[in-house]
């Protein structure tokens, strides 16, 4: 091989060496980094898990290493290198250029050159060979492991978003127990809609006392009856108390949890209206009273008496709601329940206009 | 660096010509090793020079050891403020009706058509003088009466100048000093240096006994050897980085000195500049041109085309320490 070609082979591993020292110190300094703002992340933001983070850390090496691999140095680059670091004095670069000119015009002095490069390239070889290489990888390479120790060790400390083991326990059976609640009551809503709306033939006639049996029924939950709030002890009750706590612990955390979002999980989270004192006793009353109670018992007849007796709105719905029938007809042998003769006084009396 | 000469190469033998030439200038010429080698690179570059020193520093002398050493024809131009463009150029005189020519009017060369002239103290020389000088100098040919006379070659002119008695000179302007491809300073000499003289020049002229060590040809040759020289683009694109450094640039892109500059170096400086380098490059046996050679040059060639601003004239930089600045930093960028 030519000594020109010699030096420029040498030369070209040289640089490719000082390369991939470069991009080790660029991809180590990156490390550090990626490691603080992973660890910053971490405090202020969202939680990082270790694994992300280390996925992260390779993120810098990667990109130096493509670096170094898409770009080489070229021979005109080895050249320059080797004109100015090795006492070429610009015979390489020279060579280089005038390689693909005709050499008729100026031959004394191309002759002239290729005895320089001749006597000249096994001194730079030499010079090049004993030229100490430094990588300098000591301090970038220490501040990384010592950041990416740091960091790891820093992503098992708990924040704000992830507390001790015991509170993060708690709040996690009370978000369950929210889970439940919330959902109840709107199973619940949802089934009182249905039951008013399960028996087709009987809308008309029904609907208008239905409509304040379900209201009755439901007043005592928007009334919050003191007695069963407080007298009440079931799970479900002391589930529903734990709602707000939780709800409350989890306003004042900072960081979230994967799940509690939502729109993504089962609708345990509470906003902020249902996180109030008045919403919990809701949902402490509402679960604290059966969902049986609520449900219309189609087995059971409508007593009309009780729920008139019940409520001080019930005569004037009745009043209003009350709808010419057709009533069975008399005989000695059908014997009238309660119902019946209560319809039959009411009816009688606002025919007549006497009380009944 | 020297190379081993193999047969045939004409770069090592130029390298042995040129050093042996300023070798011999150096026995005469005692403590001026730097001017004496950039008088050589310019003769063999084609340019004039231009010297600036006190009287008495050896000038005249140096200008007569050159023409000694290099056999050239030299001749010698003293300027005064009554000097006329004929005295320089030549006249017609009406003579002849001798040895059986006719009478007329013959033409008698001035001093100009010498292979070396010698012009002392050019600035006390009328404009009017130093435009016919200046004109033979560019053309290398005088026109009289309608007739072309070429001068000889190698034609290479070594104008003086004093620094001091500036009273009733003519300055030459600057279109006229572009014109020099070098403008030397002649320092005065050491203490060692002038110890020497006097063991060497004290009772005889050496300049008068120096032996020649080349002739005309060879210089012509040489010339035509060192414009062979091989330039890279490198080397190119660092000669025109330093031209346009010495341009005249404020604000925050401007380069350190360039806010003092008035006019920068125009593109027959960027010429000299490359030729000068190449016999540089000659000088220490390689056949190529590098970026040291450049630098090596750039004061001499430089010094003359820059003008300063009254300002900073005023403040008390010199062209000098500008160039010295500027040249500095082009260097640590290529």
């Amino acid at each position: 091989m030519p000594p020109l070609q010699q030096l420029l082979a040498s030369v070209q591993r040289h640089l490719l060496r000082e390369r991939l020292a470069a991009a080790a110190r660029y991809a180590a300094w990156g490390t550090v980094l990626v490691a603080l703002v992973g660890v910053l992340l971490h405090l202020v933001v969202r939680p990082v898990s270790p694994l992300g983070l280390l996925a992260a850390l390779g993120l810098p090496w990667l990109l130096a290493l493509l670096q170094v691999i898409t770009t080489r140095a070229r021979p005109v680059e080895c050249a320059a290198w080797a004109d100015r670091h090795l006492g070429g004095r610009s015979a390489y670069a020279t060579c280089l250029e005038t390689a693909a000119v005709s050499r008729d015009k100026a031959a004394p002095a191309f002759a002239h050159l290729d005895a320089w490069i001749a006597q000249a390239a096994p001194t730079h070889l030499a010079q090049l060979a004993g030229r100490p290489f430094d990588a300098n990888l000591r301090k970038p390479l220490s501040a990384a492991l010592v950041c990416v120790a740091l960091a790891m060790a820093l992503l098992q400390l708990p924040t704000r978003a992830h507390p001790p083991s015991g509170e993060s326990d708690a709040a996690a059976n009370a978000s369950k127990a929210g889970a439940t609640g919330q959902p109840a009551a709107e199973r619940r809503e949802g089934s009182e809609r249905v039951a008013s709306t399960d028996a087709p033939g009987d809308r008309d006639a029904n609907s208008a006392p239905q409509e304040p049996r379900s209201d009755a029924a439901r007043t005592p939950v928007v009334a919050t009856d003191p007695a069963a709030v407080a007298t009440d002890d079931s799970p479900a009750a002391t589930a529903e108390t734990e709602v707000p706590a939780q709800a409350a612990a989890r306003v004042n955390t900072t960081g979230r949890e994967a799940g509690d979002n939502a729109d993504t999980g089962d609708g345990t989270s509470l906003t902020a209206p249902w996180q109030g004192p008045l919403a919990a006793r809701l949902r402490q009353v509402a679960g604290a009273r059966d969902r049986e109670e609520m449900r219309a018992d189609p087995s059971r007849t409508a007593d009309y008496a009780a729920s008139a007796a019940v409520s001080s709105e019930a005569p004037a719905h009745a009043a209003l709601t009350a709808a010419a029938a057709n009533p069975p007809p008399a005989g000695t042998t059908s014997p009238l329940g309660p119902a019946e003769q209560a319809y039959l006084r009411a009816y009688f009396a606002t025919d007549t206009g006497a009380a009944p | 660096m020297t190379t081993t000469a193999t047969p045939g190469d004409e770069f090592a033998q130029a390298q042995r010509e040129l050093q042996e030439v300023c070798a011999t200038l150096d026995r005469v010429i005692i403590g001026q090793r730097e001017t004496v080698e950039a008088i050589v690179t310019a003769v063999f570059a084609g340019g004039h020079v231009l010297l600036e020193g006190l009287p008495g520093l050896g000038k005249t002398h140096l200008a007569k050891a050159l023409s000694a050493a290099l056999g050239l024809l030299w001749s010698r131009v003293q300027c005064t403020p009554d000097l006329m463009p004929a005295d320089v150029t030549g006249s017609e005189i009406y003579g002849g009706g001798r040895d059986g020519t006719a009478a007329g009017f013959v033409f008698r060369p001035g001093p100009v058509f010498a292979q070396l002239l010698l012009v002392d103290e050019i600035n006390r020389a009328t404009p009017r003088t130093q435009a016919a000088l200046l004109e033979a100098m560019q053309e290398l040919q005088v026109t009289h009466a309608g007739t072309t006379r070429h001068l000889p070659e190698p034609f290479i002119v070594l104008a003086t100048q004093n620094p001091i008695e500036l009273e009733g000179t003519y300055p030459l302007p600057e279109a006229q000093l572009d014109r020099f491809m070098f403008k030397l300073k002649v320092p005065y000499p050491e203490r060692d240096s002038l110890r020497r003289m006097l063991d060497v020049s004290l009772d005889a002229e050496p300049a008068n006994t120096l032996p020649a060590v080349m002739q005309a040809t060879d210089v012509l040759r040489l010339t035509a050897l060192c414009r062979t020289v091989l330039v890279a683009e490198r080397c190119k694109q660092a000669a025109v980085a330093l031209v346009l450094a010495t341009q005249p640039a404020t604000g925050p892109t401007a380069r350190a000195g360039q806010e003092h500059i008035r006019y920068g170096a125009s593109p027959r400086a960027l010429q000299s500049l490359v030729r000068a380098a190449r016999v540089r490059a000659v000088m220490s046996g390689r056949s190529h041109l590098d970026v040291d050679d450049l630098a090596a040059v750039a004061q001499p060639t430089l010094r003359h085309r820059v003008l300063l601003r009254l300002e900073s004239e005023l403040e008390g930089w010199d062209v000098d320490t500008v160039l010295h600045g500027i040249v500095e930093q082009w260097r640590r960028a290529t």
